[in-house]
């Protein structure tokens, strides 16, 4: 009798054992959220969450959701060390990877994510994909293999009832924004669409008398356009802004040019920004220079706000205009 | 019954070349070009799987290659781009000159896409030099610079197509 007692408390030893061992290793993703009703100009909160037995240096996410019910704002991660990588956004999908220098446990919250309540609508958000990442012998992300990916599908009643639009958090963590790109308007009538070709005409035929009679003046090309401004982000300067004034702007490593950057890897003469047609362009001038991330040799690209123009191996500014 | 055994290296059916024939070499062609990468690029050409040949590109990104006339596939590469792939046709004593092509910065496992693993690439070995795949702009450290050059090309895709050259 005792060897049968003996038997069965062993078997049952060994199945606990074996369950715990197999909840340690059950690497996973999954969706949570405190509550599934809000109200429009809420902020939504969607937690990513994620365990691993192996420490991870890294973790991705794409979360699908409704762009005319939802529109994302950022995420946020509170585990140490974990920094935001901040990459260009998709309409209805909101894409968040981080990553860090170290490895770190992965045991419950892997990033917030904030979304705002645009207008009263039933609304579900989707994990369309998610990794856990580690670092592997040669330096490479690689996913965490069998990392299983359990609820992905949230659901939300957004109340068509507006509060006040909310002020910003001060938020804890990395905070990584998800900012999407601009869309076009959804379902224009016809209506609408003569009266805004209506608009463009008006606005087209003012901007030609603008841009006649300015250069009837002798004005310069481009001086109806607001003053341009290079924010310097990295090298020579980093952290100054320059207000082009002056144009065309020469840039380079000699003190003749209106903005001189002493960097060996810039020229001379290295490019100048200069106003043409009402827009900006930027002409290399025999450096290295890259424009969102595209080589441009001895040749003029057009500048839009926003683009990041690098000169040389480490000179790296922000266009605005 | 006996049967019929090719010999080694010989295919089966091939005629009897007389032992005083010599093999005419085919003539050569030259392929000329520009790969603009910011790190160096080689250049190479292969006839189906089998590489003929491969040269660096110099730090303008010109190339010159040459080999026997033929067509060839030209795949130009570059460590944490997007290769660039196409055809070429090299025509026995003249030169094909192939469209100047950017190859596209972010491939740092060099997996044809540019995508959330790169990035994580570089967040890992943030201020660090290697792998030196992820040193995409080629200034000795892993930084906010190649991220940047990342995030302009993310999500695409490759081998880029490289147009077609003509003699």
């Amino acid at each position: 009798m005792k060897s049968i007692s003996a038997f069965v408390l062993a078997l049952v030893f060994t199945l606990v054992m074996v369950m715990n061992v197999g909840a340690q290793s059950a690497e996973s993703i999954w969706l949570t959220t405190n509550t599934t009703s809000y109200k429009t100009n809420e902020t939504v909160i969607i937690t990513v969450n994620g365990v691993s037995a192996t420490p991870i240096q890294g973790f991705t996410f794409q979360i699908r959701y409704d762009p005319a019910c939802l529109r994302p704002v950022n995420a946020v991660s509170t585990i140490p060390g974990m920094n935001a990588l901040p990459l260009p956004q998709l309409a209805g999908q909101a894409d968040g990877s981080y990553a860090s220098t170290t490895p770190q446990t992965a045991n419950g919250v892997l990033a917030e994510v904030r979304f705002l309540a645009l207008k009263g609508c039933q609304t579900n958000v989707i994990l369309e994909s998610a990794a856990l990442a580690i670092r592997n012998e040669s330096g490479f992300a690689a996913p965490v293999p069998g990392v299983v990916v359990d609820q992905k599908n949230l659901a939300f009643t957004i109340d068509k009832v507006a509060v006040a639009a909310q002020s910003p958090e001060t938020l804890t963590g990395s905070v990584l924004p998800l900012t999407p790109p601009e869309e076009a308007g959804p379902n224009i009538s016809g209506w609408m669409i003569a009266l805004a070709a209506m608009l463009v005409i008006g606005l087209a035929f003012a901007a030609f008398k603008l841009f006649h009679i300015g250069s009837t003046a002798g004005s310069k090309p481009g001086t109806s356009v607001p003053q341009p401004v290079l924010q310097m982000k990295h090298g020579p300067n980093a952290g100054a802004n320059f207000q082009l004034n002056k144009l065309p702007c020469f840039i380079g490593r000699h003190p003749m040019n209106e903005i001189c950057l002493d960097d060996p890897h810039i020229i001379d003469q290295h490019a100048k920004i200069f106003a043409q047609d009402n827009g900006y362009y930027l002409m290399d001038l025999g450096g290295e220079t890259f424009i969102n991330g595209r080589v441009v040799r001895r040749s003029s690209t057009p500048l839009k706000s926003g683009d990041v123009v690098r000169l040389g191996k480490s000179a790296l500014f922000v266009f605005g205009s | 019954m006996e049967t019929a055994t090719p010999t080694s290296g010989t295919p089966v059916g091939s005629p009897t070349i007389p032992a005083t024939a010599t093999a005419t070499p085919l003539p050569n062609g030259t392929l000329t070009g520009k790969v603009l990468a910011g790190k160096p690029v080689t250049v190479s050409l292969y006839s189906g799987n089998t590489l003929v040949t491969s040269v660096s590109a110099d730090q303008n990104g010109d190339f010159s290659l040459t080999a026997p006339a033929g067509l060839y596939t030209v795949v130009a590469t570059a460590s944490g781009f997007l290769s660039a792939q196409g055809s070429a046709n090299l025509i026995g004593g003249s030169t094909s000159t192939k469209p100047t092509i950017d190859l596209l910065a972010g491939d740092i496992d060099a997996n044809n896409v540019i995508d959330q693993f790169d990035a994580m690439t570089i967040g890992m070995n943030y201020n660090s030099a290697t792998p030196s795949a992820a040193d995409l702009n080629n200034d000795g450290v892993i930084n906010v610079l190649d991220l940047e050059l990342l995030a302009a090309n993310y999500r695409e895709t490759g081998p880029l197509v490289w147009e077609i050259s003509y003699p």
